[in-house]
């Protein structure tokens, strides 16, 4: 590791975590000529069995935590991939009977450009506006479904504020209209429990880089009794039933299913420990004059804050905490250019949404990493504070 | 690992100078994406206390505390001679934040409109 890393501070785990040991272990033995190298559709030696065994061990272990069938879930390459074919997928499947669908301005852009992408060849989107807090309401989903509507897509917890949605509320609504409800559930995957038959949840996309498992592999949850197809986006090999075909990456999957048995075991004392730190988090800088929170100040996962600062610039602000690793709203971060179209969508102006912070915290946060990020963060924003005064001054009115 | 130039690294965390009483000027707006106020007292024509207050980002902060530590002792004159394409080769600034570096000009040239007045 080098200095650079040691010295600083990972709080970005919303952006992806370290792999933990337990996980990278069990990966390593499926890469092992002895172990489970083989390919799982290879049913005619033992190879081939010995890998499908690992790949089914996997699907257990990842169904078990959402409530699901192991036949019920299609690996991908992670939750990009599983967002597009679920919004594609299911859009094209079922466009015969309509070609409306319903998501929200907050998504992640996996899902906003399969969107768009929808839109250029027809079809018509209503993009949900949610409150000030995040949220979106299930009277306001319902109001905007329509004879045509053949899918919804709203994210449980939105990766930038961490706001989580009702998707019980959700998921009613959309089985009482006979509308698919799709779930991206990237962040809130082994946080939050997610149960697909209570939550009424009929495709659900997540990874497990997000969860102390390895990048470049995730999973789509397709409920068999609601849609029993969707249109692939790749084809050829016929593996998963022809929806992904490929051959099936053994280490990554075994990776993923290890990373999301150990958050079933884990997950409650988990999110009581990362709570209580986002909450030293929050007791260490709230007070700072400026600083703001930005989401629900309850319907929000246990392992992000995002808080934005009057009267500094994103960009220096950002700047300004070397020896923290955090994610920024500042447009210099953003391939756009623009700041986070998340919080402008929460009524945030410019300034404040380019100065804005995500803090996640996760499996190794230590209460020292804490201690640390809240001397970093005063000591930046006393810095920028007593440069801009007369900026702030100015914002402030 | 910085994105940024070693320059600009070196000079963003100058102490904050407020700078003098007797010359003041401002350009921009948090709207604009930057904003700078110069400071500065005169004495038999030469610029002491030269100091800023600025909402901008590293590169531009950088720029500011360079100009007023090179202001320092100056003559009057020098407020208006900044001169930009130096700014911009000395800490790499791109020119996507061309504006803000017209933004920095237009403070100092305030700053010595503001010199006229008082001189």
């Amino acid at each position: 590791m080098t200095d650079d890393l040691k010295e600083t501070v990972y709080l970005d785990y919303a952006a992806t975590t370290p792999v933990d040991p337990r996980v990278r272990d069990c990966m390593v033995m499926c890469l092992e000529q002895s172990e489970g190298f083989g390919n799982p559709a290879s049913s005619t030696h033992v190879y081939g069995e010995q890998a499908a065994v690992v790949i089914r061990q996997a699907a257990i272990d990842v169904a078990t935590l959402i409530n699901a069938s192991p036949d019920e879930l299609v690996w991908t390459s992670g939750a990009t991939e599983s967002d597009n074919l679920a919004v594609l997928g299911a859009a094209h499947f079922k466009a015969m009977k309509g070609r409306h669908i319903v998501t929200v301005v907050t998504e992640h852009k996996a899902v906003l450009e399969s969107c768009a992408q929808l839109e250029q060849e027809g079809f018509t989107v209503t993009y949900l506006r949610p409150d000030g807090t995040g949220l979106i309401s299930a009277k306001d989903l319902a109001a905007a479904l329509r004879p045509d509507t053949t899918l919804v897509s709203v994210m449980h917890a939105n990766n930038e504020t961490g706001v989580v949605q009702d998707i019980g509320a959700i998921g009613s609504v959309c089985r009482q209209h006979d509308v698919l409800l799709h779930v991206d559930a990237a962040q809130s995957i082994g946080k939050l429990p997610v149960d697909v038959i209570a939550q009424q949840i009929d495709l659900l996309s997540f990874n497990a880089h997000k969860a102390c498992g390895p990048k470049g592999v995730g999973a789509l949850y397709l409920n068999r009794e609601r849609i029993r197809r969707i249109e692939p986006l790749l084809y050829g090999g016929g593996q998963q039933r022809g929806i992904r075909p490929g051959t099936l990456a053994v280490h990554q999957i075994a990776g993923m299913g290890e990373a999301l048995r150990i958050l079933g075991d884990e997950m409650e004392a988990e999110a009581s420990r990362v709570s209580c730190l986002r909450d030293r988090l929050w007791q260490g800088i709230g007070q700072l004059p400026g600083v703001v929170l930005n989401g629900h100040p309850e319907q929000r996962l246990c392992s992000i804050l995002n808080v934005s600062v009057a009267g500094v610039e994103g960009e220096s602000l950002q700047f300004a905490l070397d020896g923290l690793a955090v994610s920024s709203g500042s447009a210099c971060n953003s391939s756009s250019g623009e700041p986070s179209y998340v919080l402008r969508s929460l009524g945030l102006s410019d300034q404040l949404a380019e100065a804005s912070i995500r803090f996640s915290l996760g499996r190794f946060t230590t209460e020292a990493d804490i201690d640390q990020a809240i001397k970093l963060f005063t000591r930046a924003l006393a810095y920028l504070q007593a440069l801009s005064c007369g900026a702030s001054m100015k914002v402030n009115g | 690992m910085s994105r940024y130039p070693q320059q600009v690294v070196a000079y963003f965390h100058r102490p904050v100078c407020s700078g003098g009483t007797m010359l003041q000027g401002e350009a921009g707006s948090v709207e604009q994406g930057a904003w700078i106020a110069i400071a500065a007292d005169c004495e038999a024509g030469q610029l002491k206390n030269v100091g800023f207050h600025a909402f901008a980002c590293p590169h531009i902060i950088a720029a500011c505390h360079w100009a007023v530590e090179v202001l320092e002792g100056a003559p009057v004159q020098a407020l208006q001679d900044i001169q930009l394409d130096k700014l911009q080769q000395e800490f790499e600034i791109p020119v996507e934040k061309a504006g803000k570096l017209l933004i920095l000009k237009d403070a100092f040239t305030s700053c010595y409109a503001a010199a006229g007045s008082v001189t």
